[in-house]
């Protein structure tokens, strides 16, 4: 059985990656695979700090780094003088780099219950690797904020999908690939239709009876493949393979925690199903779980957006109470945990954009988090989990060239990004053009999906002309143009009349754009309003 | 700043400084308190007037007049205030995180609320300021057979763990009628079935075979392993079947290990729902609402069920037409064990009043009527041995009004449970007042700052 | 007391059945009269006579052919006013065909209440329980929901029970949004502030209605003005334009209050607010602009938690205090009218003075519904709408013994009770 032979098809891939062959590089490629970066500051997360030395790469590893090392005649020189190197960051969970393919939501699906799975939400083959998305400009978005490696994960639904892990130091997936296929998401967000389950503690029972599924299929495959007469073959089910595969082999699920209950849930869930697993802590609420986290030797995937959960507390209590603990409780969270000694390293889910992702991890440091233990959970961290301790994590000999120049400390204000080495090929990073102050309107022109809260999405396609916006809406109940619309800024708001059943129902939605993300309200007349959220269908 | 928002900021902030962090659960240094000089409203024995309550730890241990305060108690005067058991609503849906109701499919018997308590949910705050202590939140009425309720205790500000009742028994939530069959929601979805009543009954009956077909199973299964560890290999072991969660929960329910709870409006489908029940052995406890129940008192005596109803909520749909505010009397006078659930965050903060409509309606006496809300839903929710009366032994689940819980102008003005002070009005009050003085002193501070700046510019 | 009970129960059967026969004279003896207008009568008498208030005092001689009622240790007080109601426009919420509040759209100004009430709904018999004699029976929905009347709670007819066939019309303010949970950033509020633009709305709404009776006026008086396409919802606004027609404004949060107080300044509306549930935080404002407030049903949480858990009962004691002039609802549940003294007695349990209360609940009510001059309080010349009850009305112990509706002690039978003695008649086994 191959799955048992070896802990995560993963290792084999990488094993693969190690070995130099030139037969996959361009000839452009192969003459720059060997540079000396001399007389520069080294962090290297492995020793003392070393005030002057040098680092020597090639062929995508690092080959040396320290105080005395000489520089081979074949190698390109980098002046490291007024540089800092260090380890190159990793988001240990993300999925801004994936291109879902655009679905088009059949609406008379509501009416006939004829759901499919990925409708309730049970993708767990649906793979990060078959759909991320490493185009040159995303990578180097990347780069600029010193991070080399991100693990991408489809997260939508209750059983989202499987992830990879990334270099990125190449747009070409195969090339980049760490590990592939090496976590499976397990989210907490019920089916929006008539459809079980679509209530949270549906979806608890069914992950509990999805399981023990899992494990029945298991055990009625192997026996018949042992013993093939007398027994009446099962049917074959992709899903409880995988779910079997990661229950067996111990593969790690990740479940994506709302907020501090969650956390529980899934700690007693783990448990009670017996799964190697990791918290993702999209609630920034891990802090409140400690004792429990403790004695479950648990390892988090903390989230900078520091958001207020909706069932917290402070959510309840009026915007302002709301704002102030977004400001002055929540970001303390990583500094909370790295007090009581939880491993943890951070994730991008929540934040947009690697620029926001780095923002929130200096929040953190902000807050109370120590600096060399927001480092140590940007880079050396990711690298145990991930079981690479010995490929990531530090500049030293042997180890992947995945490191940052940078003109100070990492995640000190004002350091800019020079250079990046991932998998051992440089990136320059050039100045950016635009000044800090001159908003940019964005240009919202194009289809996006609109999520509003209690479960209601909309397609709507956006024509931007200028400042004025209009467009047409897509419901389940027709097709409505705007009445009105305007963009100023990142701050949108347009307008329309829907109808339904003879009743002329009012909208009017404002909201902020976030690169190919937007966040808002929309008020319904007099009756009331709701939030929602909003994503560009590529 | 908005100077209008500050107040309640710093009110709120206040409000935060009263709860005990929603951290892990460290649990309430148990302490002596004593009340002295209350009108104490037993419930099981009587009221005594200038009474006394001793508490120690969590529980009460000693009721009476002029009890000593030895060292180490805290003493609170309560200076004739009126004392009752803490309120326990038997039907709530709050302190549920997601959908109160798993509308996939229709026997959802195997989803457990105790998943997904929300403790953070403010209106188990506002309950405690209505005197409520305990409460049973549990699965909507959308299925026939809903999932598993839990009974929690009213700790505000500890974790999900810390407020479930621990020794409660186990509740299933049933419905009945025009919920389940989907009579008053319409919108965009497919029919769901059942539309009629005799399909909500036949979809429960065909879920009971199919576990008892499942237990069956199993036993087949036990039976054939022994076979073969007889048979020292001789004979294969066999496959089990497959573990079906859902069909598992039926079966306790068959066992008779779940209390259920079944929502139902009219008398004649509760009449069929307990033939069905003692035709398959299930432990039928309680109706909800059954707000026809007054017609068929005599059957409910004698089958042993009660009925936990509103006082006087009604006509918002068909089968709750046929009723009068008069119904929660007319059952228990007649023998009925009859408590008054909230079914709704807002009633639940004034189930005392409720409570009182039936004095009127019906005439109960005010001891009768105070049972509804105290010995009878502990007594439907098998808790009777812990709550429901002011007894020693039991639990020190209080609540404090400054009248006469009846009195049309009472006000709750203090809630413990576990011995613990979780609502204190005054001390709400005095919050209130301070962020009130503190807002002022900003806004003096402001418009000196302000007046100052001004002046400089001359 | 039993006794007593059961010999009075024996003279108002007796009082009522001949009140029903000759129903010209009633007198009503030797009970605590409660009249809102001037001092508490012990031991006094009330004289009815044609469905009016002939007399009230002590001593009263007793007129030839007159019904007497005897009230020892019982109390009359006026009957009370409900400000806002559906009775007779719904019977079973869930059953939409028994449904007549709420017009499709969003602008039904001209939609009367009158047209569609059902006088025979047994939420009339069962609302009117606790003393209630007139209520303000009103439409709901979309912006301007249409106008509301005023009835007795007792008729053969509709006719028969309006007081006012058109009492107010209504508008639905827009709702500021609550501030969002999370995701979304404190920017929104500052940016569009999409409350005023709703606004905006109306005010060009009202406006068309305006120019359409503007152009209608010039037609009429300029045979070279052509006049323009008939128009019966803006015609409907034309006495609310003029003040004659009070227009009732619900409206909840204290930042549509304050637009609220623009509105109806600008627009020089006669103006009844409802609702109100933050109005303690700008009660300074309102009682400036001299507008009384419908306090609707107190079985309701705070408008935001910050306000804090009391807020719906403070609010009602800080109104009081400000001065403004209040009267209450029992809400949009018309199955529920009977709770009107509940919300009262709720607000006084929090504080407000109880006199102020029963102020709201008769005399406030007929001011601020313009009817003082027939309703409200139990003086010569006003209608003989009043209530016989055994203590304190907002007590839930205290039974109504006889309700009386325009000088006729009414069959108080009900839903309710028919069903009570059907019932209670199956044997106990």
């Amino acid at each position: 059985m191959f799955r048992k032979t070896f802990k995560t098809s993963g290792i084999l891939i990488c094993f693969l990656l190690l070995i130099p062959t030139q037969a996959w590089l361009t000839s452009e490629e192969s003459l720059h695979r060997i540079w000396a970066v001399k007389d520069c500051r080294i962090l290297t997360l492995a020793g003392p700090l070393i005030e002057k030395g040098t680092v020597v790469i090639r062929n995508g590893l690092i080959e040396a780094a320290g105080t005395n090392v000489p520089i081979p005649a074949d190698a390109e020189i980098i002046d490291g003088a007024k540089l800092t190197a260090y380890p190159g960051f990793v988001d240990s969970l993300g999925s801004s780099l994936l291109k879902m393919p655009e679905e088009k939501f059949d609406p008379a699906k509501v009416y006939s219950g004829d759901f499919s799975d990925k409708d309730k939400g049970l993708t767990p083959e649906v793979k990060a690797f078959d759909f991320v998305n490493l185009g040159k400009a995303t990578i180097e978005k990347y780069h600029t904020f010193g991070i080399t490696a991100a693990q991408v994960l489809p997260d939508k639904g209750i059983l989202t999908g499987q992830a990879s892990l990334f270099s990125l130091g190449n747009p070409d997936k195969n090339k980049a690939l760490l590990l592939k296929d090496n976590m499976l998401g397990l989210g907490f967000s019920a089916a929006n239709f008539m459809v079980y389950p679509n209530s949270l503690m549906g979806v608890i029972a069914y992950l509990r009876q999805a399981f023990s599924d899992a494990a029945y299929y298991d055990l009625k495959r192997l026996r018949w493949q042992k013993e093939k007469k007398g027994l009446e073959r099962p049917d074959y089910s992709g899903q409880l393979e995988i779910l079997a595969d990661y229950q067996a082999a111990k593969k790690p699920v990740i479940f994506l925690c709302r907020n501090q209950h969650d956390i529980r849930r899934a700690l007693s869930l783990a448990e009670e199903l017996k799964l190697d697993f990791f918290i993702g802590d999209l609630g920034s609420e891990a802090s409140l779980v400690i004792p429990e986290l403790k004695k479950a030797k648990a390892r988090v995937l903390c989230t900078v957006a520091f958001k207020a959960p909706a069932t917290s507390f402070h959510s309840q209590q009026g915007k302002d109470a709301r704002d102030k603990a977004e400001k002055e409780i929540y970001p303390k969270n990583p500094a909370k945990l790295a007090e009581a000694g939880i491993p943890f390293a951070f994730s991008s889910l929540g934040t947009d954009d690697p620029k926001s992702f780095i923002e929130g991890v200096q929040k953190a440091v902000e807050a109370g988090l120590p600096h060399e233990k927001a480092i140590e959970a940007l880079a050396k961290t990711p690298a145990s989990f991930f079981g690479l301790d010995k490929a990531l994590g530090t500049i030293e000999t042997g180890k992947i060239a995945n490191l940052v120049l940078a003109t100070g400390d990492p995640l000190a204000k004002d350091v800019k990004v020079k250079y990046v080495f991932a998998d051992g090929q440089k990136f320059e990073l050039k100045e950016a053009k635009a000044k800090d102050g001159e908003k940019p309107a964005v240009n919202i022109s194009g289809k996006w999906e609109l999520s509003v809260e209690g479960g209601i999405k909309l397609t709507v396609d956006f024509m931007q002309q200028d400042a004025a916006l209009s467009g047409k809406m897509t419901t389940p109940f027709g097709v409505f143009d705007f009445t009105g619309g305007t963009v100023s800024g990142k701050e949108i708001y347009f307008e329309m009349t829907i109808s339904v059943g003879g009743q002329e129902i009012d909208l009017y939605f404002s909201a902020s754009v976030e690169g190919d993300t937007m966040r808002g309200s929309v008020v319904q007349g007099t009756q009331g309003s709701a939030e929602f959220t909003g994503k560009r269908i590529p | 700043m908005k100077s209008r928002t500050f107040i309640f900021l710093l009110a709120g902030l206040l409000a935060l400084a009263n709860l005990a962090p929603a951290q892990a659960s460290a649990p309430m240094s148990p302490k002596n308190l004593l009340l002295k000089n209350g009108n104490i409203i037993t419930v099981s024995g009587g009221t005594i007037e200038g009474g006394d309550i001793l508490i120690q730890g969590k529980k009460i241990a000693k009721v009476g007049k002029s009890l000593p305060a030895g060292p180490d108690v805290e003493v609170i005067d309560l200076k004739g205030k009126w004392v009752m058991p803490g309120i326990i609503d038997s039907h709530s849906h709050i302190a549920v995180e997601g959908s109160v109701n798993e509308m996939g499919d229709l026997i959802t018997a195997e989803v457990n609320i105790k998943d997904v308590i929300n403790p953070e949910d403010i209106n188990i705050y506002y309950a405690l300021t209505g005197g409520v202590t305990t409460i049973h939140t549990m699965h909507g009425s959308a299925n026939p057979i809903g999932g598993r309720g839990i009974v929690l205790k009213l700790r505000w500000g500890g974790s999900a763990k810390d407020l479930i009742f621990e020794g409660a028994p186990t509740t299933s939530k049933w419905a009945l009628g025009e919920n389940p069959k989907q009579s008053n929601f319409s919108g965009p979805g497919r029919a769901r079935y059942p539309k009629t009543r005799m399909g909500v009954e036949a979809a429960i009956r065909k879920e009971f075979e199919e576990a008892k077909d499942y237990m069956r199973g199993w036993d087949d299964y036990n039976r054939k392993v022994k076979d073969s560890q007889a048979s020292k290999g001789k004979k294969p072991l066999p496959v089990p079947p497959r573990k079906d969660l859902r069909l598992e929960a039926v079966s306790d329910i068959l066992r008779g290990k779940d209390w259920v709870r079944c929502h139902g409006y009219q008398s004649e489908e509760m009449l069929s729902i307990m033939r069905l029940c003692k035709e398959y052995g299930v432990k039928l406890v309680c109706f909800e609402h059954g707000l026809e129940g007054y017609r068929i008192t005599n059957e409910l005596v004698q089958y042993g069920v009660a009925v936990s109803t509103f006082a006087d909520f009604w006509a918002y749909k068909w089968e709750a037409y046929q009723t009068l505010p008069h119904a929660a009397a007319l059952m228990a006078k007649r023998g009925v064990i009859v408590a008054i659930g909230s079914d709704d965050a807002e009633r639940m903060r004034h189930l005392f009043n409720d409570a009182a409509k039936t004095l009127r309606f019906g005439g109960l006496t005010e001891l009768e009527a105070l049972k509804t809300l105290t010995i009878n839903p502990a007594i439907i929710l098998g808790i009777d041995k812990f709550s429901g009366t002011i007894d020693i032994g039991k639990d020190a689940d209080l609540a404090i009004f400054n009248r006469h819980p009846l009195d049309p102008y009472t006000v709750c003005q203090m809630t413990l449970v576990d011995g613990k002070i979780y609502f204190d009005r005054a001390k709400y009050l005095d919050d209130m007042k301070k962020a009130e003085e503190e807002k002022k002193k900003k806004e003096e501070e402001a418009k000196k700052a302000k007046e100052k700046k001004n002046g400089a510019e001359d | 007391m039993k006794k007593l009970m059961t010999f009075l129960s024996i003279i108002f059967a007796a009082g009522m059945f001949l009140a029903a026969q000759t129903d010209l004279k009633i007198l009503i003896k030797n009970g605590t009269i409660i009249p809102t207008a001037g001092q508490t009568i012990e031991r006094g008498s009330i004289l009815i006579e044609n469905g009016k208030i002939a007399a009230v005092g002590k001593d009263l001689p007793t007129p030839e052919g007159a019904t007497i009622i005897d009230a020892t240790g019982l109390y009359v007080y006026p009957g009370f006013i409900d400000a806002f109601s559906h009775f007779g426009l719904t019977e079973i919420g869930a059953i939409s065909s028994t449904n007549d509040f709420r017009e499709m759209g969003r602008e039904n100004p001209e939609v009367r209440a009158a047209w569609a009430l059902n006088p025979h709904s047994v939420h009339f018999g069962t609302s009117r329980i606790n003393g209630t004699t007139t209520a303000l029976v009103a439409p709901q929905g979309g912006t301007f929901p249409g106008l509301s009347t005023l009835v007795k709670m007792d008729g053969w007819t509709f006719p028969e029970m309006q007081v006012k066939e058109v009492a107010t019309s209504l508008i639905n303010f827009p709702m500021t949004p609550r501030p969002p949970k999370e995701g979304v950033s404190a920017q929104q509020e500052a940016k569009e502030d999409v409350t005023s633009k709703l606004v905006e709305k109306i005010k060009e709404y009202l406006d068309e209605a305006r120019r359409y009776l503007k152009l209608k006026k010039l037609a009429g008086e300029n045979p070279g003005v052509t006049p323009p396409a008939p128009n019966p919802k803006y015609e409907a606004l034309a006495p609310v334009f003029d003040g004659s027609l009070p227009v009732i404004i619900s409206v909840e949060k204290a930042k549509d209050i304050e637009l609220a107080l623009k509105f109806a300044q600008e627009q020089k509306f006669k103006a009844i607010f409802r609702g109100c549930a933050q109005g303690f935080k700008v009660a300074d404002k309102i009682k400036k602009a001299g507008i009384p407030v419908i306090i609707d049903s107190l079985y309701a949480g705070p408008s935001e938690p910050e306000d804090g858990y009391d807020a719906p009962y403070r609010n009602v004691v800080e109104l009081a205090k400000a001065g403004i002039m209040l009267c209450f609802s029992s809400g949009e549940d018309a199955a529920l009218g009977k709770d009107l003294i509940y919300h009262a007695a709720k607000a006084v349990a929090f504080g407000l003075d109880r006199n102020e209360a029963i102020k709201a609940l008769t005399i406030n009510a007929a001011k601020i519904f313009g009817v003082e001059s027939r309703l409200g309080s139990i003086e010569p010349g006003k209608d003989a709408d009043l209530f016989i009850t055994t203590g304190d009305p907002l007590d839930f112990k205290s039974d109504t013994k006889q309700l009386i509706i325009n000088g006729q002690a009414i069959d108080m039978t009900n839903w309710w009770d028919n069903l009570f003695r059907k019932w209670s008649a199956r044997p106990i086994k």
